[in-house]
């Protein structure tokens, strides 16, 4: 297991190398620069070479890439071209929002997603089924912005009930979570539907009936527990997403989060920070997929026999 | 019991002490007026309260720092005069133009209680000057030398004559900071000036505490405290504004404000006229757009109602001058006559230029400009004239249209313009000038702009500038489309906003009515 863990993270490193060169290259490529809000309309040629030294972009992408890599390698992601505030700083500043954020969300779309998955696999072809079919395909196709709108409008603006923008402590949480929350919920409805169809006709949920187990337990221990697999992967992914954080849902809550601080970096040329954004993100996106697959072991006895059994094996060809 | 009665007495004695301690200094309230303020900003969010070490401000920063820092001297928008602040005087050596001396306030003391004296001004420019992409850097770049005469008097010596430095001295950010508070801490320190207000909190943009600083040597301001917040959805900030959120909105769509204009019982609104044009610019160096004949046509061709009503309705206001100027700048000819929609006349124009009804790209940003840009499409094409629309973000407009580029051939976008006239219309129409994006070079105008920059009297400066209006008037690099009404919408009892037409606004002054 361990073997595994450092042999995923070391993967880290190459993965790390070509999202930070691609960030690199498109920015470069993209028309503008950091400097171009920084000349003054009415700097002389040597001011406007002076501000041009100072951001190295006089100097080819290949250098400032290396010069980069070579500060991140020493732990250090730099300064912000714009606000000449430590990029690890403001990322981490920004990060406990969209973690929070993120985290909320993906419980509210699990609390609701799983139940109204069994129930729907439960009376699969029934109007219940249909229901459920209708709701998270509403659910699927509405795009967030709007539906956080219509969320604003309502209890913001109607009922007064929350906050409209920014983070004002707990009740601040709400609207985007359920916001964020509803969205993932509608793709993990139907993933937990046909991955409940699946189990709930197989031979050892019949023995279990048979054998006088309730059917409460035999659904949600049961089945569920082995229909978990697919479920937690759509629920992992969702909150990788939700961890690089969703520009939309930050910008229509005007949540301080890790997506727009990315997406504002990227705006305004800003290529450290970008760069530093993404490289974060990258790091807190497959430590994530390493920790979902890691709880795969967890869920499912199958998974967990088998890396007990490979090492076994390693220890019998020791001795 | 006595010695119970007499530690009572000694811990209420303290109790009591401290109280009055704590409220020492602290201005009275006055209960006409909240004590707290909700602002809402727009899509220039405050990236940073540093203005010697980031770079490329919005104008919700210079707000900031207008609230924060005091600057040496003080300009007037309307009369274009200067006026002391920090320092009390101010006298040229010799008359070249490149040594001013400063004479200081010795009664201000910064938001931390340190006093306020020459070295301060001094430290703040030599940390300008080692930093030229920051904002200070480009405040003060013609500065050579800074020096402490004593402690209230500084000498600046320039690189080249440039009268207009007490413009330079009067710009939010150039405002000058505490010494001791920077080098004791360099990312806190920062935000300590003399100015009206003091920072409290500040979240990379996100949001802006402020607080009153009570030490303050001007005018004291009414409100104790204010929030400044970047919220960048339109309608979340309509959304704030109406249930109580926010006491002032900054830029609203034009259908949002429709909502606020309808309700005047609970809302009101500044309106202002921007100083920027919004205005078509060629690229001089292209074969096509470099023959006055090609502008000339499209120049006929266009009606300034229509680009006007279709770039952004009612709040456009369509150019009725032929001059390429800001709408609120000194010395702006107003008797440049407009060259009239003709449509007649645009065709022969365009049978005598090299136009063989080729493609020409437009490129344009912001969706004023990007609607203004379909309906100036239709129109060209009335005469032949075959527009392709180029849709791109600012940064990559600006980078593209800049002095010499062969990137584009006509371009749709907002002409920047100051309140100093001499620095704007250098930039615009300068050689190789940032803002120079047509690629504009008139020998006239240029010798015209060296005997401006060391002028300083109007009568003189005006016969300069309306020279060299007419002279880009008969060139058209730029054709000034229209100039947008800006609107800025608050509850009823919000006042004392202080507008500038170039969106350099005064909030330090605001207040909200108590009910």
């Amino acid at each position: 297991m361990i073997r595994y863990i450092i042999k995923r993270l070391l993967y880290l490193i190459p993965v790390i190398l070509c999202v930070s060169f691609l960030v690199f290259a498109l920015m470069d490529l993209t028309p503008g620069s950091i400097v171009d809000s920084m000349i003054p309309s009415d700097a002389t040629p040597e001011m406007k070479q002076a501000i041009l030294e100072q951001y190295d972009m006089d100097k080819p992408m290949l250098y400032r890439y290396a010069k980069y890599m070579y500060h991140f390698v020493q732990g250090d992601l730099g300064k912000s071209d714009i606000s000449g505030e430590s990029i690890l700083n403001m990322y981490l500043t920004r990060l406990p929002n969209t973690l929070l954020l993120a985290v909320t969300s993906l419980f509210i779309a699990a609390l609701l997603a799983i139940p109204m998955g069994i129930r729907a696999a439960r009376h699969a072809g029934t109007l219940t089924d249909t229901l459920t079919t209708v709701v998270t395909l509403i659910g699927m196709s509405m795009p967030a912005f709007w539906l956080g709108l219509i969320l604003l409008f309502i209890f913001s603006f109607q009922l007064r009930w929350f906050p409209a923008g920014g983070n004002m402590g707990f009740v601040s949480y709400i609207l985007p979570s359920v916001c964020n929350g509803l969205n993932m919920m509608a793709g993990t409805t139907r993933q937990t539907r046909s991955a409940m169809l699946e189990v709930l006709n197989a031979d050892f949920l019949r023995t279990a009936r048979a054998k006088g187990v309730p059917e409460r337990r035999v659904i949600w221990k049961h089945a569920l527990g082995n229909a978990m697999i697919p479920i937690l992967t759509t629920l992992g992914g969702n909150l990788s997403t939700a961890m690089a954080g969703s520009v939309v849902i930050e910008s229509v809550f005007a949540w301080p989060g890790v997506g727009r601080l990315t997406a504002e970096a990227i705006m305004s040329r800003d290529t450290k920070l970008a760069c530093g954004a993404v490289i974060m993100t990258t790091i807190l996106y497959v430590v994530m997929m390493l920790l979902i697959d890691l709880a795969y072991a967890f869920v499912d006895p199958r998974i967990k026999a088998r890396y007990v059994r490979a090492k076994k094996v390693r220890r019998r060809a020791v001795s | 019991m006595k010695k119970f009665a007499s530690m009572i007495s000694i811990i209420i004695a303290l109790m009591m002490l401290f109280s009055l301690t704590a409220f020492a200094g602290e201005a009275e309230q006055d209960p006409k007026y909240v004590e707290h303020m909700n602002v809402v900003i727009d899509n220039t969010q405050i990236a940073a309260i540093n203005p010697i070490g980031s770079g490329g401000p919005g104008s919700a920063t210079g707000w900031v720092y207008m609230m924060v820092y005091d600057t040496l001297v003080a300009f007037d928008d309307n009369t274009g005069e200067y006026s002391p602040n920090l320092a009390t005087s101010w006298e040229w050596e010799g008359d070249d133009w490149t040594t001013v001396i400063f004479h200081l306030r010795d009664d201000v003391v910064f938001s931390n209680g340190e006093p306020f004296t020459a070295a301060d001004v001094v430290f703040t420019i030599e940390q300008a000057l080692l930093n030229p992409g920051s904002v200070a850097g480009g405040t003060y770049q013609t500065v050579a030398s800074a020096e402490a005469l004593d402690d209230y008097t500084v000498k600046l010596t320039l690189q080249s004559p440039k009268p207009q430095i007490l413009f330079d001295c009067s710009s939010e950010l150039g405002g000058i900071m505490c010494k001791k508070a920077v080098e004791e801490d360099p990312d806190k320190g920062v935000w300590i000036g003399t100015g009206a207000f003091k920072i409290t909190d500040f979240g990379t943009n996100d949001f802006v505490e402020l607080e009153r600083n009570d030490l303050y040597w001007g005018e004291p301001v009414p409100t104790k405290s204010m929030s400044l917040r970047y919220i960048p959805e339109m309608s979340t900030r309509l959304m704030m504004l109406m249930n109580g959120e926010a006491d002032i909105c900054f830029n609203l769509s034009e259908q949002d404000l429709d909502l606020v204009m309808a309700d005047p019982e609970h809302f009101k609104t500044f309106e202002y006229l921007q100083n920027n044009n919004s205005d078509i610019g060629f690229n001089m160096n292209d074969p096509l757009c470099g023959d006055l004949n090609f502008r000339m046509a499209v120049a006929s061709a266009i009606n300034r109602a229509d680009i006007a009503l279709g770039g952004a309705g009612i709040y456009a206001v369509p150019e009725t001058t032929g001059t390429f100027w800001g709408s609120g700048e000194a010395f702006r000819n107003t008797d440049i006559p407009i060259i009239p929609y003709d449509l007649e006349k645009a065709k022969e124009y365009l049978a005598a230029s090299p136009y063989n009804g080729e493609e020409v790209e437009l490129i344009t940003a912001i969706p004023t400009m990007i609607n203004a840009s379909a309906v100036i499409q239709n129109q060209l094409a009335e005469i032949g004239i075959n527009v392709v629309i180029k849709q791109t973000d600012p940064a990559s407009l600006m980078a593209a249209c800049s002095y010499g580029s062969t990137e584009y051939q006509m371009y749709a976008f907002v002409g920047a313009f100051g309140f100093e006239p001499y620095s704007s219309t250098l930039g615009i129409f300068g050689k190789a000038a940032m803002q120079n994006r047509a690629t504009y070079d008139n020998e006239e105008v240029q010798a015209i702009l060296d005997k401006a920059a060391t002028e300083t009297d109007p009568e003189i400066q005006k016969e300069y500038y309306y020279k060299i209006q007419e002279l880009v008037a008969q060139d058209i690099p730029y054709i000034n489309l229209f100039n947008m009404k800006q609107v800025i919408s608050a509850l009823n009892s919000v006042d004392g906003l202080k507008i500038a037409n170039d969106g350099g606004h005064d909030l330090r002054y605001m207040y909200k009515l108590a009910e």
